[in-house]
């Protein structure tokens, strides 16, 4: 009965050596070196003179800088400090509000009236443009940067998760229902695994907001910050520096995500939709 | 063997559905009426069918006696108990399966269990047991993607079997299977219930499914849903597919189309 079930699992014999497609034609060797044209391209047009430096620093200029300021000058590492906290406790909170009240947004209709005008407001205003009201009401330090990187995560992560919520099969709500489940339990078993997936990818789709709000925070009005550090070395014509300090937030913004998928592959594979 | 059914005798294992009527509500909020003063007594132990055309209200007639859905009007009794709302003693198959797409085959059976308060060792006993009676040895550890429509639904009968219910409430279960795989389950079923006889309540389409499964078939009408015949299926148990030539089948068959054919039409046309 189950025979030919269970033959179909189990994996074929190999194909010959001579059907396989050769191993720099994937993916990932045309990616590298793509990436390795690039920087040699960059290189040369920089370093031969086509480009003044002040327009743009060779990618050995920039390793000088980074040399420099990380281990000789030391002068980067505050300025990364103040620059991760912001974000830190911003992403932060925008995650813990983002779901707590995306999940009972979505499950609960009322409430979901109750705060849907605002969350749709607050969604498509540009958090940004909110800056100099915070900056107005908490002064140029921490909080009112704080307060910019949770507004540009948190509505991401919140639709994302009401969504995921209003997306949980009402038949396996039935189910576990019929099972004799509370209300309680229908959310643990039920809306919170479906709702998953929605919410790693509203906290992914939130990791470039909360970048864009610390730089565009610290751009606007500061002394202290990586988006700081850029635009002082901008007014000077630091290229090499200007260059490595928006480095920097690209390394975040891809350590981040790539740790989003490692924490996904790890522990959410099952909640993938199927 | 622990088990939550007490002694199963006299009316303990009854369902009792008196004048029960019931309305859904249009997005408009017009209301629509589905089930019209149904009432059914229903044997202890008895296999019933519920046959009718789709709209007929089965379904949510199937759900009413699970506690799902409260009745309008009318009253249900299960076990000589007025159902108020789901229950352990009664377990529900879904035509879909519904499966939770996360979990293995094995966890979605314990599922039930766990929902129901069965501890997890002996859970996972009943479980394993299951597996077995289903012939699901092999697939415990199969997510629901992995497996065909049929393995599916024979996950779905364990998780409600495991849970030991004195009433198995079926929702058109192979209604979304081929026509093979449909009649393989159909047999093994059979053989399940004569084993120990609990009381179902079995929602079909189907004629042929109908009698061979049953004791006794409610044949219901539209418009709303209502029941319009109870039909007792007179074929010695145990039955099997052979008895499908029997006169007493092919008269019966013939009967029951009699009756549904004015309602078939009335919904096609």
């Amino acid at each position: 009965m189950n025979a030919h079930d269970t033959q179909a699992l189990q994996a074929a014999a190999d194909p010959p050596a001579s059907v396989r497609p050769p191993w720099w034609t994937s993916g990932r060797a045309i990616s590298i070196a793509s990436v390795i044209v690039f920087l040699v391209v960059w290189q040369w047009v920089t370093s031969a003179g086509y480009v003044e430096p002040i327009f743009l620093a060779s990618p050995t200029a920039i390793l000088d800088v980074a040399y420099d300021q990380f281990f000789v000058s030391r002068e980067i590492y505050p300025h990364i400090l103040v620059s991760l906290t912001e974000a830190f406790v911003g992403f932060v909170l925008a995650i813990v509000v983002g779901v707590l009240l995306g999940l009972a947004m979505g499950r609960f209709d009322r409430l979901r009236a109750v705060f849907e005008p605002f969350v749709m407001a607050l969604y498509a205003t540009p958090s940004v443009a909110l800056l100099p009201l915070f900056i107005l009401w908490l002064g140029i330090g921490l909080w009112s940067k704080v307060l910019i990187v949770f507004l540009g995560g948190v509505f991401a992560i919140l639709v994302n998760t009401m969504a995921g919520v209003r997306g949980a099969n009402p038949k396996l709500i039935e189910t576990a229902q019929s099972f004799t489940a509370s209300e309680g339990e229908v959310f643990a078993y039920i809306i919170l695994p479906s709702a998953m997936p929605f919410i790693v990818a509203g906290i992914r789709l939130a990791i470039g907001r909360v970048l864009i709000s610390v730089f565009v925070a610290e751009l606007y009005a500061s002394n202290q910050g990586v988006g700081f550090v850029v635009t002082q070395a901008a007014a000077s014509y630091a290229t090499a520096l200007m260059l490595m300090g928006i480095l920097l937030f690209t390394l975040a913004g891809v350590a981040l995500s790539q740790a989003l998928t490692w924490v996904e592959d790890q522990f959410l594979g099952r909640f993938r939709e199927h | 063997m622990l088990s939550s059914a007490p002694a199963m005798d006299g009316n303990n294992a009854q369902i009792l559905c008196k004048d029960v009527s019931h309305w859904f509500f249009k997005s408009d909020g017009t209301p629509i009426q589905v089930l019209d003063r149904v009432s059914l007594t229903l044997e202890p132990h008895s296999f019933t069918s519920l046959l009718g055309p789709s709209g007929c209200g089965k379904t949510t007639l199937l759900r009413v006696i699970d506690g799902l859905i409260r009745p309008a009007v009318g009253t249900v009794t299960v076990g000589g108990e007025a159902v108020t709302g789901p229950s352990a003693n009664r377990a529900m198959v879904f035509q879909e399966h519904n499966l939770l797409p996360w979990k293995t085959a094995r966890e979605n059976i314990r599922f039930g269990c766990k929902l129901v308060g069965i501890p997890a060792n002996e859970s996972l006993r009943r479980a394993n047991e299951a597996i077995a009676l289903m012939g699901l040895n092999g697939f415990e550890h199969h997510l629901p993607s992995q497996l065909s429509g049929g393995m599916k639904q024979r996950v779905g009968i364990a998780r409600a079997l495991s849970i030991h219910p004195q009433f198995l409430l079926m929702d058109e279960p192979f209604g979304a299977l081929d026509a093979q795989t449909r009649e393989v389950l159909q047999i093994e079923l059979l053989k399940i219930w004569e084993a120990d006889r609990k009381t179902v309540v079995f929602v079909t389409h189907s004629l042929d499914e109908a009698i061979l499964l049953s004791d006794r078939i409610v044949i219901m009408g539209t418009r709303p849903g209502h029941v319009k015949a109870v039909i007792d299926v007179d074929l010695p148990r145990p039955r099997s597919d052979d008895m499908r030539a029997d006169p007493v089948w092919t008269n019966l068959r013939r009967h029951l189309w009699q009756l549904l054919k004015p309602e078939m039409i009335e919904v096609v046309g």
